[in-house]
């Protein structure tokens, strides 16, 4: 999948955030997301029925409009006035277009970007859109080692920046706070994200999920399965990144996080701080 | 509590079944304290969940309890009672408006 980021005004080298160049490619996917901002005014023939709201928390509200789900950014206080941005995006999120205001219109001139929505955080975005396509965002360390994929997953304190430092010897660290899962033909795929912790290493790289691991700091480094496929569901649901969450978007993300821990090896892992849980890791 | 009343689940809840295992998620985080985003019923909590979902009484629950334990009635009814006031203070269910 890949992201294609279309705006009115012209993208410099200094948009965008540094992070992104690792993950930044000229050739979309078949499977192409197109944000498109717009720097205008909502269009006149939008209209929002109050009847229509699928979600409603501020700073969000979400309204289903036909074929069409319309995002707006509100105050916090009644009557919850719409400022800064509204997206349009049909019902896969396979568009988005994001209309934005002149607040927004500075930031964007000023550059330096940390996301490509210009949302305070892409995992809205992403979070949500990857649902509907077999997939999800864990709070989680991603590392590719011989192009094979493990995941630790941990809240954070769990320590995997640490285990990110014992690894990244003889590892690619993708990231070590959020990482993707998606389901593809027969395999669970793992990639990074931007959206990294306390190491700064991050890869687009994408590889095929071997096993996850549930992080536990110890003063020992052992290895071992976790008691059932429910616990591991439990600890799978409690790292799930959550975003602007919807009816449909839970029906979706319970499937995969139940078809997830019942068809990927799932383990606990107790470590320390000696770095010998590498050879661990390397063994399995 | 009136065991006529009857409670329904909230619209704000979902409620699965995952590998034998009755599990509620509010749909919204923040309509529960729910540091896991999640609930899971014991074997009686699943009967009670079931019932809920049917529209029963309160006194009809407590009775498709009693079918399946050996327990007096005083007791089941009040570990009803204590379950729907819990699920109605996390907005999990609400009461029944014929």
């Amino acid at each position: 999948m890949t992201i294609e980021v279309k705006t009115d005004l012209p993208i410099t080298d200094q948009t965008f955030d540094s992070k992104f160049l690792s993950f930044e490619t000229n050739t979309p996917l078949e499977e192409n997301i197109v944000i498109h901002h717009r720097f205008s005014e909502t269009p006149q023939d939008i209209t929002i029925d109050p009847e229509n709201r699928i979600y409603f928390r501020p700073p969000w509200a979400i309204y289903s409009a036909g074929k069409q789900w319309i995002y707006q950014w509100i105050n916090a206080e009644p009557p919850f006035h719409n400022y800064f941005r509204t997206v349009i995006t049909d019902r896969e999120h396979s568009f988005l277009d994001i209309y934005n205001d002149k607040e927004i219109e500075k930031k964007f001139l000023k550059g330096g970007l940390t996301s490509l929505t210009l949302f305070p955080t892409d995992q809205i975005l992403l979070g949500r859109l990857l649902a509907y396509r077999n997939g999800c965002i864990l709070h989680s360390l991603g590392i590719s080692l011989d192009n094979r994929g493990y995941l630790f997953v941990g809240h954070s304190s769990a320590g995997k920046s640490t285990m990110a430092g014992i690894m990244k010897k003889d590892a690619i660290i993708l990231c070590d706070d959020r990482n993707i899962i998606r389901k593809k033909d027969n395999d669970h795929i793992l990639s990074g994200t931007w959206s990294h912790g306390d190491v700064t290493d991050v890869s687009g790289k994408s590889v095929p999920l071997k096993a996850i691991l549930f992080l536990e700091k110890s003063d020992i480094n052992q290895i071992d399965p976790v008691p059932s496929e429910q616990d591991a569901f439990n600890r799978l649901l409690a790292c799930l990144i959550r975003p602007l969450e919807t009816r449909d978007w839970w029906d979706k993300s319970l499937d995969f996080l139940t078809h997830l821990s019942q068809q990927v090896p799932c383990w606990n892992l107790k470590f320390n701080k000696t770095g010998q849980v590498s050879d661990l890791i390397k063994g399995m | 509590m009136s065991l006529d009343k009857i409670y329904t689940p909230s619209e704000k809840i979902i409620s699965r079944d995952i590998m034998g295992t009755l599990v509620i998620v509010p749909i919204e985080s923040g309509i529960a304290d729910l540091n896991d985003a999640m609930y899971s019923f014991n074997e009686t909590g699943t009967i009670a969940w079931n019932c809920i979902e049917q529209k029963k009484t309160v006194g009809q629950i407590c009775s498709a309890i009693a079918l399946e334990y050996e327990s007096d009635m005083e007791k089941i009814e009040n570990g009803v009672k204590n379950l729907i006031t819990t699920l109605l203070e996390k907005g999990i269910i609400v009461e029944w408006k014929n």
